[in-house]
């Protein structure tokens, strides 16, 4: 009897308010969400739901309560129940979270670069690995659509523009001289080295409100936070040697570096088409320093100094076998440092502020040429975010340009300022469909005028890994110093870009096309009329398709890329009698560039193989027609590898390329010499070395 | 009998009501035990569920959100997609900090961070290997100075010894040194209390085997 009173007693204790919470739980598209978390808040008691979403819990809870979901990769949903004697039925709905990595990106003319989250295409080892690219950040983008393969010149040729119509950008500011002074018929390389930088976007077109003057493309550089430890590294290689002390400490960093150029063991191993009287030697130091200020906000300063000479023996053209002397001396000094912090919580703003001189001292086969280019530039913008990803931008620049160019007994200068201001708003209308549309204004003070450039973008996600982008807009570009030398009587150039993108990205390949067109208006074109030498009457078109396949998946351990562009374009300036294409053009342009990974011996190895077809020519001959012969196809292999090993336990590598291993006598152009009796002789524009060898080696202490 | 009665009535009446404190214990104890049995991801997702419930209850307690984190961290290693891979361990991140503002300069929180950074690195080690070996390696030296006896140290340096390539400083020979000398702290650690982490035993000895298997 006692034992019965016993039991009676425990079985409703254990039976009190045992009520049932069942559902579904599913996404707001409609589908099952497994494996989400069923709980009430405040209580243990809960559940997952299984594979079709479905769940099913029993709580003794009672009363009001707050009943949730969640699930990663959704909002979570929470709802206020109240628990009395009878089954709960409930079937809550998870938002999908937009996530970046499943957001639409504005892609239209952009190559967006080292950047994890978005479209993936170079990072900084991939530059420093691609064979041919001889590690300078140029080299390697052009092994990327949209650029032509110049072998003879420095800077980017864009979709039918010259390298004066890409603009290099680092942390929004425009740098003036990114590249080492010209050289007759030798490419100088960039004056900043791949490894400075945390994301790269080459844009082929269609670029941001936010940058300006480049009729062509931008190139966006955007440098490393603070660094990632306390090292010492050095780095020695056919062409010189380096060293640098990178100091870290909680909140910032310094590094400052030198760099020793002596290129006289590479053009001793390697035969070279150009002959030398001082191979080139350069001199530089460089100070990079980061702080964080506060929390939020973050301290860039980086300052160049480089000085080089260089003098070499080049073919003239005002008669046969005409050896010309080209000496040259140069400085650049250049200091950037911006800023960047949020101060409220929807607010964010970037100050940026630059300054770089420039002096060239050259001896042009007994000319002498001195010019002095010096910039100074500030830059403001301003961003005002909203909830999930949208916002709008704002901001404003000034950049006071002087240049000062003594050429013989002519001088010529150009003093200037120059403004913009811009507005710009990127904005998600779906998570599907983004828009980015903005504004420039610009002003120029040396011809006295300003234009309004509208820049429109879309994207929208036609699949999981895909989607399409469409890119409109304005750009203006101020003509070049020796035009304003003559006459600042000039409106700016400009070119309307229409771009059309597609784009798929698989988790390891990646597959784009895009159409273009570009119309080109009021170019600097000389006219006949002696009074007025130049005016923009120059006008040209440039259309044409890229296409880009890069794969990291299906042979194993490779990745390989193939990119494509084909182009037509005409134009009718500077001094083209008619309409025509430009010399620098190849209608079709090929790279095949595969590296592979053999981990056995920790070393990378990486195969380009580069096409172009012939370019045009000026042909003084009579009865032919401007531009109308092109040079032989351009064909050339290089090969580099790269192996990590380390020396005393400290990270080294030892990198080896050969460039052109066929051999092959590539022609760039051809340059004619008037032999006085109606006939010329033909010489070849020749790249700088036929088959090169470079080794080098770095290594890094810690 | 009748105070029988009564006694057995209070201690029930007792048990049932007393929320928190043993019942937390035992709700540990009994996820933890499902913890040490799951096996595929969607098991390990689920006992992450749980023990994220039973962080959202015991607001003061560390260790729920740092059960719930490291059950993610497993979880992830059996997850084939990358970008799943980076958001099961963001949730994992989260969690650890809710953990740390907990319990700050806790050894097995601190432990957890770089068992994180490793799992990171090993969704994208082409990209990430610099930044976050470098990041695994400073959050082990952190750990090993707040507690040299901690065998989960061991183990998680052995890991990061035993799969690191050996042109960045992996050592096959150092790892197997690190796994024997976590077995060793493994059979003389004290664990606090009974739900307090005591995980990573088998994980060592199957290591240990890979190291003796290559030789």
């Amino acid at each position: 009897m006692k034992k019965l009173i016993l039991i009676f007693l425990v079985l409703p204790l254990s039976m009190v308010g045992q009520t049932t919470i069942k559902g579904i739980v599913s996404d707001n598209e409609g589908n099952p969400v497994p494996y989400a978390n069923i709980y009430l808040k405040n209580t243990y008691d809960g559940t997952s739901s299984d594979i079709n979403g479905n769940f099913e819990f029993s709580t003794s809870e009672k009363g009001s309560l707050v009943f949730g979901a969640s699930c990663i990769g959704y909002k979570s949903f929470e709802q206020e129940i109240t628990i009395k004697q009878e089954n709960v039925n409930i079937n809550p709905v998870l938002e999908i979270e937009i996530n970046e990595l499943d957001m639409v990106v504005i892609t239209a003319g952009a190559f967006e670069a080292s950047d994890e989250k978005k479209a993936v295409v170079l990072k900084p080892i991939d530059i420093v690995t691609t064979a041919g690219s001889q590690g300078d950040i140029y080299g390697a983008i052009q092994k990327l659509p949209g650029t032509q393969i110049i072998g003879e010149r420095e800077g980017l040729f864009v979709r039918g523009g010259d390298a004066s119509e890409t603009k290099t950008i680092i942390d929004n500011l425009v740098v003036q001289n990114p590249y080492y002074s010209p050289v007759p018929d030798v490419p100088q390389r960039s004056r900043f080295y791949p490894f400075l930088f945390d994301g790269t976007m080459f844009s082929s077109g269609g670029y941001s409100a936010i940058y300006g003057q480049a009729l062509s493309s931008a190139l966006v550089l955007k440098t490393l936070d603070i660094a990632d430890t306390t090292n010492t590294s050095f780095g020695i290689n056919l062409v010189g040697a380096n060293a640098s002390h990178t100091q870290k400490w909680n909140n910032g960093s310094i590094a400052i570096g030198g760099n020793y150029t002596n290129t006289k063991p590479y053009f001793q191993i390697n035969n070279t088409n150009t002959e030398w009287d001082l191979e080139p030697i350069a001199y530089s130091g460089e100070i990079i320093f980061r702080q964080k200020l506060t929390k939020t906000g973050m301290l860039k300063l980086h300052t160049t100094y480089d000085t080089s000479e260089e003098s070499l023996f080049y073919p003239g053209t005002d008669y046969v076998d005409q050896k010309k002397k080209f000496e040259q001396h140069n400085n650049n000094y250049y200091i950037n440092s911006t800023y960047r912090d949020i101060f409220s919580e929807n607010w964010s703003y970037y100050l940026g502020t630059s300054y770089s001189k420039d002096n060239d001292d050259i001896n042009n086969g007994g000319i002498g040429i001195e010019s002095v280019e010096e910039m100074a530039q500030a830059k403001v913008i301003l961003t005002r975010h909203f909830q999930t990803y949208n916002n709008v931008k704002f901001g404003g620049e000034v950049q006071n340009l002087f240049v000062n160019e003594v050429y013989d007994t002519l001088n010529g200068k150009v003093d200037e300022t120059y403004k913009a201001s811009f507005l710009e708003t990127n904005y998600f209308i779906t998570k599907k469909l983004a828009a980015r549309v903005g504004v420039r204004y610009e002003h120029s003070s040396i011809i006295n005028k300003s234009n309004v450039a509208p820049r429109i973008s879309l994207a929208y996600k036609t699949g999981k890994e895909s989607q399409i982008s469409l890119a409109f807009g304005h750009f203006y570009q101020k003509p070049e110093n020796v035009y304003l030398y003559q006459t600042t009587n000039l409106e700016f150039e400009k070119a309307n870009h229409y771009i059309f993108n597609y784009q798929w990205l698989g988790e390891d390949r990646t597959f784009r096309i895009e159409l273009y067109d570009k119309e080109y208006k009021d170019l600097v074109k000389n006219t006949d009329n002696q009074s007025i030498w130049l005016n923009n009457s120059g006008d040209g078109y440039a259309r044409g398709v890229d296409i880009f396949w890069r794969d990291k998946k299906t042979i194993p351990f490779s990745d390989f890329w193939i990119s494509y562009s084909f182009i037509d374009t005409k134009r009718k300036y500077r001094d083209f009698p008619v309409s025509a294409t430009p010399t620098f053009v190849s209608k079709h342009t090929m790279n095949f560039v595969y590296k592979y990974w053999i981990s056995a011996i920790t070393t990378s190895v990486s195969l380009t193989y580069s096409f172009a077809s012939g370019r045009p020519y000026y042909n003084p001959n009579d009865n032919i027609d401007f531009h109308s012969q092109l040079t032989p196809n351009y064909h050339n292999i290089s090969l580099s590898m790269s192996k990590l090993t380390s020396i005393f336990g400290h990270f080294t590598v030892v990198y080896a390329s050969l460039d052109n291993v066929l051999n092959r006598e590539n022609v760039f152009g051809y340059r004619f010499i008037d032999e006085g009796n109606g006939n010329y002789t033909r010489i070849n524009v020749r790249p700088a070395g036929l088959r090169t060898f470079f080794i080098g080696a770095f290594i890094s202490i810690q | 009998m009748k105070k029988l009665s009564i006694l057995i009535i209070l201690t029930l009446s007792l048990s049932i009501s007393y929320a928190g404190g043993e019942k937390y214990v035992q709700k540990m104890e009994s996820t933890i035990a499902k913890l040490d049995t799951a096996s595929s991801l969607n098991s390990f997702l689920q006992v992450a569920n749980m023990f994220e419930r039973i962080a959202a209850v015991e607001k003061t307690e560390w260790l729920p959100s740092y059960y719930a984190a490291y059950a993610y961290v497993i979880a992830n290693y059996m997850e084939s997609s990358k970008k799943k891979r980076d958001l099961i361990l963001d949730k994992a991140v989260v969690l650890t900090s809710e953990s740390d503002s907990l319990n700050p300069d806790n050894v097995e929180i601190t432990l957890l961070k770089a068992y994180i950074y490793s799992a990171r690195l090993s969704v994208k080690p082409g990209s990430r290997g610099r930044e976050y070996g470098i990041k695994t390696a400073n959050m082990l030296s952190k750990a090993l100075e707040m507690d040299n006896n901690n065998p989960r140290y061991y183990l998680l340096k052995g890991q990061d010894l035993f799969y690191t390539p050996p042109m960045f400083g992996g050592d096959k020979q150092e790892a197997k040194k690190h796994f024997e000398k976590a077995l060793n702290k493994y059979d003389v650690f004290q664990l606090e209390t009974s739900i307090h982490p005591n995980w990573g035993k088998d994980r060592t000895e199957y290591l240990l085997k890979q190291c003796t298997k290559e030789e």
